[in-house]
């Protein structure tokens, strides 16, 4: 039994080995966490990367959901909130002068009005709070509430807020929404949204009820926090109970609609969005809807390769090697044309069978990234494939030149078999 | 223009702004901030654990297009429960045994599935997703083909104590049971791994040629 102990210990080392490299290129945490670290507890579940609800687990987390949130009714005290070192209540108007205005929440949330701002406080519980931005921007930073509520009227949209930051602004007069995100998620909604639209880190999107149109762009990170960046200084406030005129809500619900040509209806997530929310067979029938073939031969290079890499993850082998293949003539001689030879590789192995091409695609992305983060992994696929093909002379010469460079590497026993040497 | 405020103006705002306080070190501060709703928390928790818990779930489970949502289950439930930890020195522990939970609930609707196809497991073709997902040897699939044949609490044993490499009583926390039943359950798993891996020719190079 100590024996098969110790043959069992090996055999899980390997295990090991192997799987530490492919869970670092394969399973990038990265998502996750912000669906983890931006959403409200109860709906943390709803942009799951590929939900599928049932089962002990949900049920459990579910009642725990609910006798947490019944809890902390029972023992919560409503939020306090204040501007200007002023109290503010339900009802209140705020209207900003010539400097921000902070709007503090005792759970830690900030809302800062910018000059010119004008807003209402509608409601505030003990989950969150409603606030109505007439005009003007403001840059929220939400704390994360395991219930919280916060919500933002602008004219006809709405944001649902969980823990997150962001700019948003609103201008009644062209009627237009911009809102900036810095971190975590929030839900727009309303006239060319539809229901709801989901927002992500690093995304802006540019609202126009009027021209029934809108647009999401993805901006780098430091983009973004260098937009909330950009405003003018503290503080001016003039908060007035209850009655300053409202300026006029637009119709939310136009008898004119147009959206990208349609009907109207809920805005389609584009399949960007869809796949960095890991829904990846959403994202696929998404890029289908656009064209596929399209697409390749226009977006960014990163777009690319989360697109071949949507096609991959969504089960379409052939789609996903003809965004590679693109992405590699597109942009030769890049981090990610390598990558692109070697998840082509991998799917010749894998999905065709097809051993000796496959060599040729690991034997590619060694060629041009020798040290590249995956050359371990390509050289031992292309040992791999060799032995498959048929080819011992050429899988022993890559096997020796494995052995010399990662001893302790996942391939090693398949090299030393190749070169008897165990 | 920028955001910097005067001092004057700060007097006249005392509760504007929003201070961040450090990260806590410990894991008894953490969960001190966890249930105080500290905004950066959450992301301090996931940053310190999340590669733990991936591992954790990708031993148990082997590859499964589903990992990262089971990654995303287990903080979601360690959330919304941190307040039912009760000794917050054993944060890691308590962790592992969400996700030990997680991965058994898996492995046994897998198993629900294989018994309403009426099929075994081994004739089933693999998923797409899953196949895809993959990037090993042969050798690898066919340990997570083995393991798919034990006892799901043998099969969880196994996989914490052989392949995580845990110490005894570490896989008999993360179980939830007593060292002597986990004992057993490992005794039971070793013979019967041993048993499944004779058809598997690719496990020969792993376990010295014993098959």
């Amino acid at each position: 039994m100590i024996d098969l102990a110790r043959e069992l210990a090996g055999l899980g080392e390997n295990v090991r080995a192997e799987q530490d490299a492919w869970l670092e290129t394969e399973h990038s945490l990265g998502a996750v966490r912000s669906a983890v670290v931006s959403a409200e507890r109860p709906a943390l579940r709803l942009p799951s990367l590929k939900r599928k609800l049932g089962g002990a687990l949900a049920v459990g987390v579910a009642a725990g959901a609910l006798l947490g949130v019944g809890t902390r009714l029972l023992v919560r005290p409503p939020l306090l909130a204040s501007a200007a070192a002023q109290p503010l209540a339900a009802g209140d108007w705020i209207r900003v002068r010539d400097r921000q205005v902070p709007l503090a929440f005792s759970d830690g949330t900030s809302i800062t009005l910018d000059p010119g701002a004008r807003a209402r406080l509608e409601a505030i519980d003990s989950a969150g709070a409603r606030l109505a931005i007439e005009t003007g921007h403001a840059d929220v930073k939400v704390v994360p509430g395991r219930d919280g509520r916060w919500h933002l009227n602008l004219g006809p949209f709405g944001v649902d807020v969980t823990g997150t930051q962001f700019d948003v602004g609103w201008n009644p007069e062209t009627e237009e929404l911009s809102l900036t995100m810095r971190e975590g998620k929030v839900i727009v909604s309303g006239c060319v949204l539809g229901d709801g639209r989901p927002l992500l880190a690093g995304e802006r999107l540019t609202a126009s009820c009027r021209d029934r149109r809108f647009e999401v762009v993805h901006i780098k990170p430091e983009v973004a926090a260098e937009a909330a960046n950009a405003g003018p200084s503290v503080a001016n406030v003039e908060s007035s109970p209850g009655h300053l005129p409202a300026t006029p809500r637009l119709d939310a619900t136009p008898q004119s609609v147009f959206v990208h040509g349609d009907a109207a209806g809920p805005a389609p997530e584009s399949w960007q969005v869809l796949a960095r929310a890991g829904k990846y067979k959403l994202a696929l029938a998404a890029a289908n809807t656009v064209g596929f073939d399209n697409e390749v031969t226009k977006v960014s290079a990163e777009d690319l390769s989360l697109l071949a890499d949507t096609a991959r993850f969504g089960g379409n082998v052939d789609e996903s090697i003809r965004a590679y293949l693109n992405l590699r003539r597109r942009f030769p001689h890049t981090g990610l044309a390598g990558n692109a030879a070697f998840a082509i590789g991998r799917m010749e192995f894998d999905q065709h069978g097809a051993f000796a091409e496959a060599e040729r695609w690991f034997a590619d992305y060694l060629a041009e990234q020798p040290r590249g983060p995956l050359a371990r992994e390509a050289l031992g696929r292309r040992m791999e494939a060799l032995d498959r093909a048929g080819n011992h002379d050429a899988a022993r010469e890559v096997a020796a030149s494995y052995q010399k460079h990662y001893p302790h590497g996942p391939h090693i026993r398949l090299a030393e078999r190749l070169l008897g040497t165990r | 223009m920028t955001r910097e405020s005067s001092a004057a103006d700060l007097l006249r705002l005392p509760n504007s702004g929003v201070a961040r306080l450090p990260q806590p070190e410990s894991d008894e501060a953490l969960v001190r901030a966890l249930c105080a709703g500290r905004a950066d928390a959450a992301a301090t928790f996931f940053d310190r654990y999340a590669v733990h818990v991936r591992r954790v779930l990708a031993r148990v489970l082997g590859p499964d297009p589903d990992l990262l949502d089971l990654v995303q289950d287990v903080f979601v439930t360690a959330l919304e429960s941190i307040h039912k930890l009760d000794e917050p020195r054993a944060l890691r522990a308590w962790l592992t045994q969400i996700a030990v939970f997680s991965a058994r609930t898996r492995i046994r609707r897998r198993s629900r599935w294989r018994f309403l196809r009426f099929v075994p497991s081994e004739e089933l073709p693999d998923l797409p997703l899953a196949a895809i997902d993959y990037d090993g040897s042969e050798a690898l699939r066919a340990v997570y083909r083995v393991l798919a044949r034990l006892d799901a609490d043998d099969r969880i044993a196994f996989a914490l104590r052989f392949i995580e490499g845990m110490e005894l009583a570490d896989v008999a926390s993360s179980c939830q049971v007593s060292l002597a039943t986990i004992k057993r359950r490992l005794s039971r798993a070793q013979l019967s791994f041993r048993e499944a891996a004779r058809p598997e020719p690719a496990l020969a190079e792993w376990l010295g040629g014993a098959p």
